[in-house]
């Protein structure tokens, strides 16, 4: 039959996704080496799964490239089909989806959609068997607001069925064609092909453009990336990599939230503690947003107290445990060698499923891969913020209490987010039919609830040059005070010591 | 068109005299902010034991 239907539970789970190689008890047994099967059954459990359905004569595209590429060459014969799981949090059985699939029903099909969870493609390899994988997020938590930025819609066609689910892929490396690097990548690439029109490359794909760039050892099998092959494959994209490295100042929240805001995953490559601190990469795709700081998190840089502080946890696709795995800021460890403590701000610890912690991640250095119209990194806004900061405290505003968001936008989505506010006001209606650069950072003050200000940042533009596009208030007694206190200062000062164009805006 | 009287320029030096050392103030606390601000975007440069790093597992 072309397709099975199970009750879900974590053996079917295992059964499905068993092959030749690996059979469900060896996975069973076997659980510290299919860490990712036993993440995805606690994933699944805790998103409602009542129903697997498998397909069972698959073609993936991935797979397939990378079967090209590689297995087919091997003498072993490995099979060029796989089988994709569909996960529903409906029970149904065979007889009742093959009634639905023979004759269309709206409200069977809705229902149907409703309950649908996503899939997992299962290669036929021998461990590395979790291939692509799109799987829901979990729904809002009344006690955590998860904000899942990187989310993109996946159509899924099952015997005519249409489906969709809203995702980022996930997928194991299978150390063959594709390392960590290469699947963090790949990740991160499903997202930025959606928001910049590049073609979405395959794993073998990504690894050959990666090592278009030497590494001292064999493209494949691959045996991992460093930092100059994961900006070549970058670049071969048609991005460009903002590559910092971290340090005990880097605003790294800031930065991923920044970034994330727009749906650009950033990723973390690093080092991992229970490997010996061997190199690893993670793809960041969420993060977790608390009510007070977090009590561990990044340094406040020119008294912008960023929004970043507040993020409780990252959610991150890590190859070795799952798609959007828990990780949770920690103190570095007290073993960890001089080259590591003496940077990390903080590591990452891992959390299965059910909040178990996995392995602890020292983050090195983030990339970021952008359109290459994006010139102006977070740090640099942040640091005209911080510039803007400053000039609040010297007119007498009390900024101590202000919380500073600072995130990438384009024009049109702004536009978009001023059309949308309840009332436009006339500086509103202004700013709708102005020019504007294709790429902003938009940053809000807001002191609790009371929302202060907001001012644009030209992305696209030159940072020494003073970038700062507006400056609008929505506060009116701290836009009293603070234009009271400018007009103690010459603006010929303000311009020699910022420039011109944050004088005019800060006098405007 | 009345012309100033020597309070009104009394007025404008004092003013000018306030701005001035207004000026001076913001200009020394924001040189330092900008030369720090300025440090702090040169240590992000990735450093060369993180570019030979080999992402691995």
């Amino acid at each position: 039959m072309s397709f099975t239907v199970l009750p879900f539970s974590r053996d079917s789970l295992y059964s499905s996704l068993a092959n030749r190689f690996a059979t469900a008890e060896y996975i069973a047994a076997r659980s510290s080496d299919f860490l990712q099967a036993a993440y995805l059954a606690g994933y699944l459990e805790r998103l409602g799964a009542k129903t697997i359905l498998v397909e069972n004569d698959y073609i993936d595209r991935d797979y397939l490239t990378d079967f090209a590429s590689y297995y087919v060459t091997c003498f072993e014969k490995y099979d060029s089909r796989c089988k994709r799981l569909h996960f529903f949090s409906s029970t149904f059985d065979t007889a009742s989806f093959e009634r639905w699939i023979r004759r269309r029903s709206d409200s069977d099909d809705l229902a149907l959609q409703k309950a649908y969870l996503g899939f997992i493609v299962a290669r036929p390899l021998p461990q590395t068997i979790v291939g692509r994988t799109a799987l829901k997020t979990y729904e809002p938590d009344g006690a955590i607001d998860r904000r899942y930025r990187t989310l993109r819609t996946y159509e899924v066609n099952l015997f005519g069925l249409p489906l969709r689910v809203d995702s980022l892929a996930y997928q194991q490396q299978d150390t063959v064609v594709a390392a960590c690097a290469t699947v963090a990548l790949w990740s991160a690439f499903h997202k930025t092909s959606e928001l910049f029109h590049h073609p979405l490359l395959r794993p073998s794909e990504i690894t050959a453009d990666a090592n278009t760039v030497q590494g001292g050892t064999r493209a494949m099998p691959s045996s991992g990336l460093r930092v100059e092959q994961v900006c070549a494959a970058i670049r071969r994209a048609g991005l460009e990599p903002l590559a910092q490295s971290v340090q005990k100042q880097t605003l790294l929240m800031s930065t991923i939230h920044g970034y994330l805001e727009y749906g650009i995953p950033v990723i973390l490559l690093g080092r991992v503690e229970e490997f010996s601190y061997s190199g690893h990469a993670i793809t960041v795709t969420g993060y977790a947003l608390g009510a007070v700081s977090a009590p561990i998190g990044e340094q406040t840089l020119a008294n912008v107290t960023s929004i970043g502080r507040r993020i409780q946890k990252l959610y991150v696709h890590d190859d070795n445990i799952g798609p959007f795995a828990r990780s949770v800021p920690v103190a570095v460890p007290v073993n960890a060698p001089d080259y590591v403590s003496d940077y990390a701000p903080f590591a990452l610890q891992a959390q299965d499923a059910n909040g178990v912690a996995q392995a602890t991640f020292v983050p090195s250095v983030f990339v970021v891969p952008v359109y290459p119209k994006i010139r102006i990194t977070y740090s640099e806004a942040h640091v005209w913020a911080g510039h803007l900061r400053q000039m609040f405290g010297f007119a007498g505003v009390d900024a101590d209490g202000f919380e500073w968001s600072i995130g990438l936008t384009s024009t049109q989505r702004y536009k978009t987010l001023l059309r949308n506010r309840a009332a436009a006001s006339v500086e509103d209606a202004t700013r709708l039919t102005e020019g504007q650069p294709r790429f902003m950072w938009h940053g809000l003050v807001k002191r609790g609830p009371v929302f202060i200000c907001e001012f644009l940042i030209d992305a696209t533009g030159v940072s020494r040059s003073c970038p700062l596009l507006s400056l609008v208030w929505h506060d009116t007694p701290t836009e009293v005070i603070f234009k009271s206190g400018v007009s103690k200062f010459s603006k010929v000062a303000i311009e020699r010591i910022y420039s011109k164009l944050f004088a005019d805006v800060v006098y405007q | 068109m009345s012309s100033p009287t020597p309070s009104d320029d009394q007025n404008v030096m004092s003013t000018t005299s306030e701005t001035a050392e207004n000026d001076a103030r913001l200009t020394e606390a924001a040189q330092q902010q900008i030369e720090d601000m300025r440090r702090f975007l040169e240590l992000q440069e990735v450093t060369e034991e993180n570019l030979a790093l080999l992402i691995s597992i």
